[in-house]
């Protein structure tokens, strides 16, 4: 009976190591996922509490690993202060929105926020570069 | 005794119901705890159900006991690296006595309380994180009858590790629960009367997709677990859980079995085998 079951759960195994080395021809090259890093005056961006420029800017995330992540940083944004249209890039860690009204959040509120969900603010973007 | 289901469904529904204000998860495989949880407001909704087969029982005699269970949990995120769950198992037995005759009984297994919380992450890419949680809680009775219910209070406490490196992921918990209560006769693990030592190691793999891209709004993962027990009367157990998981951005789906790999039990029915699915809402 032992033996049965270490022959059933060797297969079992064998079959899901097969299904992962099977499953893609791209996992030998996969790419390595995004890493981002500020520099100290983007550090020091993400802690202004002065309110965002109004207009559309990226936040640069670390640590979303799942669909769901996305679900969790929409919520926490979308309550905040001017910020509308949230759209999370699980593919690059970007997450896209836009800025707008007279009452307006600030860059520590949005660090607090994704905080809150869960993952790490690296740094804010607007139109093409680095805000700061 | 046999007691009807929808007697017993009734029973459960208010606590139920005082459930869902407490938890989400990401990447969690379906026996192992993980370090990740609901942002602050966000609930999650799993239902899971279950079906154990075990053989002879050395304390009571019975030469089989199928077992369905039927396990509503609530989680919800309350901010700050905290969050709480509860969990109410239903469960179904059927019991086969060394003369061929057989019993069914419905009842409502102990309330399954946790909070955990998140004491360390560093997310240290896009995708790569590493998180430590803590765990404490309480199995409370639900007032069952003893078959079921353990009419005691059992609080436990532990930890858990969840990395996630790319498509790899990897969850191990280990958790000590204090028995005061439960009967050695109705026990198929760790239910008392002697406390539990649960260790459990999970490896997700995602299948697809294999790079996440803006339109990805869903990841299937392939899992495979190893399911410790150990009990202070001497009993220890390893099983051997192989899934498949799906995960959603609003809800998921997960199918897993249950083998026996290794065992060393004088006091409880061995298993024989078991499956589960499941399926999660994010509210």
């Amino acid at each position: 009976m032992i033996r049965k079951i270490f022959v059933l759960a060797a297969c079992s195994g064998a079959a899901l190591l097969a299904a992962c080395s099977t499953s893609s021809n791209h996992a030998a090259q996969e790419e390595p996922g995004p890493v981002y890093t500020a520099t100290a005056s983007e550090a020091r961006y993400i802690a202004s509490t002065s309110p965002v420029e109004p207009g559309a800017i990226t936040l640069y995330v670390n640590g979303m690993g799942c669909p769901l992540c996305a679900t969790n940083i929409d919520k926490q944004l979308e309550r905040l202060d001017g910020v509308s249209g949230v759209v999370v890039n699980l593919g690059d860690g970007k997450v896209a929105l836009n800025v707008s009204g007279e009452k307006r959040t600030s860059p520590k509120e949005l660090g607090e926020a994704v905080e809150e969900a869960g993952f790490t603010l690296v740094k804010i973007e607007r139109a093409g570069s680095a805000v700061e | 005794m046999t007691q009807p289901l929808l007697r017993r469904a009734a029973h459960a529904a208010p606590g139920m119901v005082l459930l869902i204000a407490p938890a989400a998860w990401a990447q969690e495989a379906m026996y192992t705890e993980a370090a990740t949880m609901p942002s602050k407001g966000t609930v999650v909704l799993r239902e899971q159900l279950h079906f154990y087969r075990f053989g002879l029982n050395p304390i009571n005699g019975d030469q089989r006991t199928d077992k369905v269970e039927l396990s509503s949990l609530a989680n919800i995120g309350l901010g700050s690296g905290w969050a709480l769950s509860a969990e109410v198992p239903v469960q179904h037995e059927t019991t086969e006595d060394s003369g061929g005759d057989r019993e069914a009984h419905v009842g409502v297994d102990d309330i399954h309380l946790m909070l955990k919380w998140r004491v360390y992450k560093h997310d240290s890419g896009g995708i790569d994180t590493l998180r430590i949680a803590l765990l404490g809680g309480a199995d409370v009775t639900g007032g069952d009858n003893s078959r079921f219910a353990s009419q005691s209070v059992n609080p436990f406490l532990g930890g858990v590790i969840t990395i996630v490196r790319g498509r790899h992921g990897f969850n191990q918990d280990v958790i000590y629960q204090f028995n005061t209560g439960g009967q050695e006769e109705s026990n198929l693990g760790g239910e008392g009367p002697a406390d539990a030592l649960r260790f459990n190691t999970a490896y997700l793999y995602r299948i697809y997709p294999d790079a996440y891209t803006q339109e990805t709004t869903g990841a299937w993962y392939v899992t495979a677990e190893v399911n410790g027990l150990y009990e202070t009367n001497g009993d220890i157990e390893l099983r051997f859980a192989p899934g498949l998981m799906f995960e959603g951005r609003t809800f998921g789906f997960e199918v897993m079995g249950q083998l026996p790999m290794w065992h060393e039990l004088r006091h409880r029915p061995e298993l024989d085998f078991g499956v589960g699915v499941g399926v999660r809402f994010f509210f």
